[in-house]
């Protein structure tokens, strides 16, 4: 099994779209 | 509100000395992208839209500027070298009157016409995300740890063998 701690690509784009969603849906447009 | 400006942070210089304080970019800042030693960088996002990332590059006899970013985060962004807060905020759009401003906001900030500045509820709720660690950001906090570890048995060694230099 691969080391997917190590994948940071893979890991950041998740976390990325994650932040992006965190803005889009909650900030600043129900605000 | 329909878009957000985060800030990495201002330098702050040192008391009749032409140097500044160590710096460190804020939270808020670094939950979007691993840049964490470059002040007056600024992400400007606006939902279902590629953020941009202005990143401080400014030219300087006496100091050298930052290295542009690169790495495995920087395809998330359209990044955009500026030389000085102005061109940051010719960057920007000129109306910013429905953006929300994260960071500490000096009177050159104040002066840009957001609408508003760190709005409570909306810090509160992006705080509160912060506590949950993304997978992203449990691999960094493994990786610094695994780093730090080789740091302290590295020390441990050194003082086992005498020579702590006390």
């Amino acid at each position: 099994m691969p080391d997917r701690a190590l994948d940071f690509d893979t890991l950041f784009a998740e976390h990325s779209e994650a932040v992006r969603e965190r803005y889009a849906t909650r900030s600043p447009s129900r605000i | 509100l329909t878009s957000v400006l985060v800030h990495s942070g201002a330098a702050v210089p040192i008391f009749a000395d032409d140097q500044h304080y160590a710096f460190r970019a804020n939270a808020a800042f670094k939950s979007w992208a691993p840049l964490t030693d470059v002040p007056d960088c600024f992400i400007f996002f606006e939902p279902g839209r590629v953020p941009i990332l202005l990143f401080n590059s400014p030219l300087d006899f006496w100091y050298k500027s930052a290295d542009p970013p690169q790495g495995y985060w920087t395809r998330h962004f359209d990044i955009r070298a500026v030389a000085a807060r102005s061109a940051a905020r010719a960057l920007l759009p000129a109306d910013l009157s429905r953006t929300a401003f994260i960071g500490a906001a000096d009177a050159e900030i104040s002066s840009w016409g957001v609408g508003s500045v760190n709005p409570a509820k909306m810090v509160a709720y992006l705080d509160f995300a912060r506590a949950v660690k993304s997978a992203y950001e449990l691999a960094c906090l493994r990786k610094a740890n695994h780093l730090g570890a080789r740091g302290h048995i590295a020390a441990a060694r050194c003082v086992c063998r005498g020579r702590h230099g006390i």
